[in-house]
């Protein structure tokens, strides 16, 4: 105790950055677990317009192809093009598309 | 902010992943971790060539840390010659190049990649601290080959929610720069609590 008191009395600078530091530690080790368990549990992204079907092919991990009816045969568009310009294309709001393209990586996942 | 700067990344491609490179290396708040990561997508998508987002990602960051070092080596000599008129400022300023000298080498390599959290302030020193360019630059390039390697490579490798997983390492190197800091000050206590009770006892 009395060895306590001494350091608090002298060393008042060094006590807290040490307990301020660990106790930071700790929160991020605690955030840190809970990050590490929701990206476990959330492995897909969010569909978003800028993203062009081969990157959501492989962000969903299907093979290209299951995403081929989503294109609807058009020309010009590819695994390069984007849900934006496949929707501009369609017109169709992206909304509608993104909708299109889970449905077909659902169907992909439901015959595995 | 993380959204807004993924959807940049199709109408700017290889700009956009070096001009946030560059931004991110000197420090300014901007997430170069998951724009490099999105672009290992890419390339596992068959978008971008692996050599053109490597070498551009890669260019990026040794660019970034080369004007964080050479503000350090100006604004270091300008400020050391202020400071260093007075005799105890000369010896801590003294002490604190000996400590980067000693471990310049490591802190420059880690802080690339690891706590990468730290990479901009550890330029800004490094410059500051005279240490030699070529010896700065020979780490930061090995550092940075780590770091552009090994983020292209997860990107590549999982693909999938690659925000969550950006969130969950930057908190992963945040936790180990604050362990690292427990751990040396834990250290500096127990030393003062072994000289109290030496104290007490004599």
């Amino acid at each position: 105790m009395t060895t306590l008191r001494a350091l608090w009395r002298d060393h008042k600078l060094l006590l807290l950055g040490f307990v301020l530091a660990a106790l930071v530690t700790l929160m991020l080790c605690v955030r840190l677990v809970v990050l590490t368990v929701y990206f476990a549990h959330h492995r897909d992204m969010t569909l978003e317009g800028w993203m062009p079907l081969g990157y959501v092919a492989r962000s969903y991990d299907v093979d290209p192809a299951v995403l081929k009816p989503v294109t609807g045969g058009l020309d010009g568009i590819n695994r390069h093009s984007s849900i934006a310009e496949i929707a501009a294309k369609q017109h169709r709001p992206v909304a509608e598309v993104e909708q299109d393209i889970l449905a077909a990586i659902q169907a992909r996942r439901a015959d595995k | 902010m993380n959204e807004a700067i993924l959807a940049l990344v199709p109408s700017y491609g290889l700009w956009l992943l070096l001009g946030v490179g560059v931004l991110a290396a000197i420090g300014l708040p901007l997430p170069s971790t998951l724009t490099t990561m999105a672009f290992g997508v890419f390339v596992a998508s068959g978008d971008v060539s692996l050599w053109a987002a490597f070498g551009v990602a890669l260019a990026a960051a040794v660019a970034g840390d080369q004007i964080g070092y050479h503000i350090g080596l100006f604004a270091g000599n300008a400020a050391e010659e202020t400071l260093a008129k007075k005799p105890s400022r000369a010896a801590q300023i003294a002490r604190s190049k000996a400590l980067i000298r000693r471990w310049g080498g490591l802190s420059i390599f880690l802080s690339r990649w690891l706590l990468s959290p730290v990479g901009p302030i550890i330029n800004i020193l490094t410059g500051a601290s005279d240490m030699r360019w070529l010896r700065f630059s020979l780490w930061d390039l090995a550092g940075e080959v780590v770091w552009v390697s090994l983020y292209l490579g997860l990107g590549y490798l999982f693909g999938g929610n690659i925000e969550a997983l950006a969130a969950l390492l930057g908190n992963a190197s945040w936790a180990i720069l604050g362990a690292i800091i427990t751990a040396l000050l834990g250290y500096r206590l127990y030393k003062t609590l072994h000289k109290i009770r030496a104290g007490a006892d004599a």
